[in-house]
């Protein structure tokens, strides 16, 4: 009985092996392409990033451990599918194109967010979020945000 | 309404109920009765309760048997004498003026429990074994014997009760949904007592060693109770003081045992530490005079956790004192205060970082926090007077005053003003009249006032201080042979905003058609409702979630209907338990519970669907005398489907179970209870949205085991909490707690 008893102890729930992770998929469109597009030279980067929180300047760019980003976006297009994948679980309250537009490491701004959802991109283990968005060099949303109601 | 209006009426209420008093006191020929209660065997029987039927008289056997209830106006009664063990016995005793009437019982012990007394029901005292409702009892000795810390603690033992979290959820009435109002109603000696803030349950009000018993009505009780009562009700019934001074010291301390799992403890280091836990409670008893007694009680807890951030530090004070101001009257007096600092975790960091608090960030001006430190402060007053107009009638008046202050903590834990938390009283009062005009017909009529002031700030400038309520109810009962029929009314109306009330007419019927020889039969047909408190419509928060308000929230509603059984199958001849089967089916409407609204980026509370659970519930307790055993079994399976998607209905499990018994092997006392309850079919899908591994649930499997012995008055037991340790949530991004010791002492003296 004792026996018993010790084999049924320390039973239930127990953690994950590995952090839970999924994949966005984001299409983006470049509204008044090509004409809005700078040149080449203009754009020292561009990506999609998706954080984990809202930022309140340009310096919150710097928290790597609480965004994630794709690789190098294609330029002068129309439009553009990247995917990211095992990205943790999770929310990501404020995402979007990312465009480094000088040499200076703060030289950062957003020209396009998701907006669908409120904005919230939610990362569900083994899934794939996909979402849709537009991006506009000459009309960049506000940055900083301004809060959410 | 306002404060002065509400508290001049509450004065004439009470001056009314002094004038009835005065009346009475032309007829104070009074008795008395005494007497002495032994076994078969002869040997005394100790803490037998002893009650003249139909009267406010009673009293308790001392460690020789012998009781005295005085005062008693001079004429015929019932008197009943009842333990668990042993045949009630009721008997007629005639007491005359100047003289005390002599009783002796000699109880037979019987193979099943004694008949149980509730007065939830029908706002009455009746036999548990004779209504048409399901009630589960726990009584002072369950909770003393499982050393119940609160009034929760002591809830995870009813059959059909499941706690998720900290919200009670009686046959699938409640699921979890953060912060929304409890679903089930608080009664305090007969009295609503939930939170004036957020509608909740105050679980550290009452000391547990304050309380006689705990009642729990499985069903709407809105139609005798009002608002809240939408899945159930617990009534918590306090002691009154004993013949002679009597003091109890408890003390207990013991420790959480370290985190098992190797990922949890890399993420918070001293989880790999015992984790300590303990209190002590001292409790007194005593007449004051010839009429007056006291029994008061004051508690210190600590308890540091089993997750970071997560501990209290609590202090209880806690009296009651009475008055018998005539033969046929007496006033109660419940006061309390209790304050308690804590750190509060409400939800993980993941499934692999479960020790540690998570965050919210969703664009709010804040982030949100996964725990919260606070200093709570509860104030309660209770006074009641009761007062026997006659042989058939009796006049209640009961008031109340419950207080509560709500403080953040800086960070050196110091609180913060006021006016960055939250500050709330509830206040109110009613009169009820029980008329008795012929045996077998009762009538029960009264009138409540309610009403609470609450600054918050969780809420909204626009929203309004309190929501007050008043409401008129009636009942009747009839018997015709051995079917009772009860029949109830209750309307309420609540001012929700100037000029606007929300109404309710909440009906309920029942049928209890004895047979056999000790059988009931029960049909019972109840509505319940519970209006959305002031905090859900109007919070503006983000603190721990994002959340904003929605004043146009309406109420709750349920209807249920209830099939049952009770009684006491007999083995030759002889009962050998008692047994209690229902079936119950229940719709719910217009049921509340915080969802994301995209376009805030927050939680709003919204009436998000109705919903149908029906399901079946057996319970089965015997008290085996030869083995000086003490055995219960419940098991309650659900049904529950939200009928707008025709899924299962969120954090109800299908399957609960609970057992347990108590032992007794010469000196030593060992018991041990199981629950055992199957993991939900489905849980709440936007609180995983944001909160990481949310979504995940569990079955519960915890086993709670104690043992123990008494020696020269003095009595030392070892509990031993989740003693298989097993790992389970006790609601969504929350662990359950660890496996536990505490060694409790304790004495009466």
């Amino acid at each position: 009985m004792a026996a018993a008893l010790l084999a049924a102890c320390d039973q239930g729930f127990a953690p994950p092996d590995a952090p839970p992770t999924g994949a966005i998929m984001v299409d983006i469109t470049y509204e008044n392409y090509p004409e809005a597009w700078p040149e080449s030279e203009d754009i020292y980067e561009l990506l999609f990033v998706a954080l984990r929180f809202v930022p309140e300047d340009t310096t919150d760019f710097l928290q790597l451990n609480r965004l994630v980003f794709s690789d190098r976006l294609q330029f002068h297009v129309a439009q553009q599918t990247v995917t990211l994948d095992s990205v943790a679980a999770g929310v990501y309250p404020y995402s979007g194109v990312a465009h480094k537009y000088g040499p200076e490491l703060f030289d950062w701004r957003p020209i396009g967010l998701v907006e669908e959802n409120g904005g919230v991109l939610v990362v569900s283990s083994g899934e794939i979020t996909r979402v849709s968005m537009s991006a506009d060099f000459l009309n960049p949303p506000p940055f900083p945000p301004p809060d959410a109601p | 309404m306002t404060i002065p209006k509400t508290w001049r009426g509450l004065t004439l209420c009470l001056c009314v109920a002094w004038g009835l008093g005065g009346m009475q006191t032309a007829r104070a020929q009074q008795g008395a009765v005494a007497g002495r209660v032994t076994d078969a065997a002869g040997e005394p029987l100790p803490g037998v309760n002893v009650a003249l039927l139909e009267t406010t008289y009673g009293a308790a056997s001392a460690a020789d048997g012998t009781w005295r209830i005085g005062a008693v106006p001079a004429g015929s009664y019932r008197i009943q004498a009842s333990i668990v063990g042993f045949a009630t016995e009721v008997r007629p005793v005639a007491v005359a003026a100047g003289e005390t009437a002599q009783i002796d019982f000699v109880l037979e012990s019987i193979a099943v429990e004694a008949r149980e007394i509730v007065v939830t029901t029908t706002r009455r005292t009746e036999v548990a074994n004779e209504i048409a409702a399901s009630v589960s009892v726990l009584t002072a000795e369950d909770l003393v014997t499982r050393n119940a810390l609160a009034l929760d603690d002591a809830l995870q033992y009813v059959p059909g009760v499941q706690l998720t979290g900290n919200e009670v959820n009686v046959r699938g009435s409640s699921g979890f949904s953060y912060n929304t109002g409890s679903r089930v109603l608080l009664l305090v000696d007969g009295m609503p007592m939930l939170s004036p803030d957020a509608e909740r349950i105050p679980f550290d009000l009452i000391p547990v060693h304050q309380i006689e018993r705990i009642e729990v009505l499985k069903g709407p009780g809105s139609a005798l109770y009002g608002g809240g009562a939408l899945g159930g009700i617990i009534h918590v019934v306090t002691k009154t003081y004993p013949d002679a001074p009597e003091t109890y010291l408890e003390a207990y301390g013991g420790a959480y045992q370290p985190a098992r799992r190797d990922v949890w403890r890399r993420e918070w280091k001293a989880s790999t530490d015992p984790r300590p836990l303990g209190g002590v409670a001292l409790n007194h008893a005593r007449p004051l005079g010839a009429n007056t007694g006291l029994w008061t009680n004051v508690t210190y807890r600590y308890d540091a956790g089993y997750l970071n951030m997560d501990n209290a530090r609590s202090f209880q004070g806690f009296s009651k004192f009475t008055w018998r101001t005539s033969p046929d009257s007496h006033i109660n007096i419940l006061a309390g205060a209790s304050r308690e600092t804590s750190d509060t975790f409400i939800y993980w960091n993941g499934a692999r970082d479960a020790l540690n608090p998570g965050s919210i960030e969703i664009g709010s001006a804040a982030s949100s926090s996964g725990a919260t430190d606070n200093r709570t402060q509860h104030f309660s007053l209770m006074p009641a007077y009761a007062n026997a107009l006659s042989a058939r009638t009796l006049f209640q008046a009961k008031t109340r005053l419950l207080g509560v202050l709500i403080q953040p903590l800086d960070s050196e834990k110091k609180p913060k003003p006021v006016s960055s938390g939250t500050v709330g009283f509830r206040y109110g009062g009613e009169a009820q009249i029980d008329y008795e005009p012929a045996p077998g017909r009762y009538l029960i009529a009264g009138v409540s006032g309610d009403a609470n002031v609450t600054n918050s700030s969780f809420t909204g400038d626009d929203a309004p201080s309190g929501q007050p309520e008043i409401a008129a109810f009636a009942q009747w009962e009839e018997a015709i042979g051995r079917v009772r029929l009860t029949g109830g009314l209750r309307f309420d109306s609540y001012r929700i905003h100037e000029g606007d009330a929300l109404r309710k007419l909440s009906p309920r019927a029942s049928a209890a058609i004895g047979f056999a020889e000790a059988w009931t039969l029960r049909l019972a047909y109840g509505e319940g409702f519970r209006a959305p408190s002031v905090l859900e419509r109007f919070v503006e928060s983000s603190d721990y979630l994002p959340v904003v308000s929605n004043p146009d929230l309406k109420p709750e509603t349920s209807r249920s209907y209830e099939l049952g059984v009770r009684g006491q199958p007999t083995l030759g001849g002889v009962p050998f338990l008692t047994l209690d089967a229902a079936l119950f089916l229940s719709h719910y409407r217009e049921l509340i519970e915080p969802t994301f609204a995209p376009e805030r980026r927050s939680f709003r509370f919204v009436n998000f669907t109705k919903a149908r659970i029906r399901g079946g519930e057996l319970a089965l307790r015997a008290y085996l005398r030869p083995l000086r055993a003490a055995l219960y079994a419940g098991y309650t399976w659900l049904d529950a489907e939200d009928l707008e998607t025709s899924e299962p209905l969120a954090f109800r499990s299908t399957h609960l179970l609970k057992a347990g018994g108590d032992f007794r092997i010469g000196p030593i006392e060992c018991g041990a209870d199981f629950r055992w309850a199957s993991a939900p079919e489905r849980v709440d899908s936007d609180f995983a949205l944001f909160v990481p591994d949310a979504e995940l649930s569990t079955p519960l499997q915890v086993l709670d085991a104690r043992v123990g012995s008494s020696w020269r008055g003095v009595s030392a037991t070892l509990h031993i909490r989740n003693a298989l340790n097993y790992h389970y949530l006790s609601r969504p991004a929350l662990l359950g707690a660890p496996r536990h010791a505490f060694l409790q002492i304790s004495t009466r003296f």
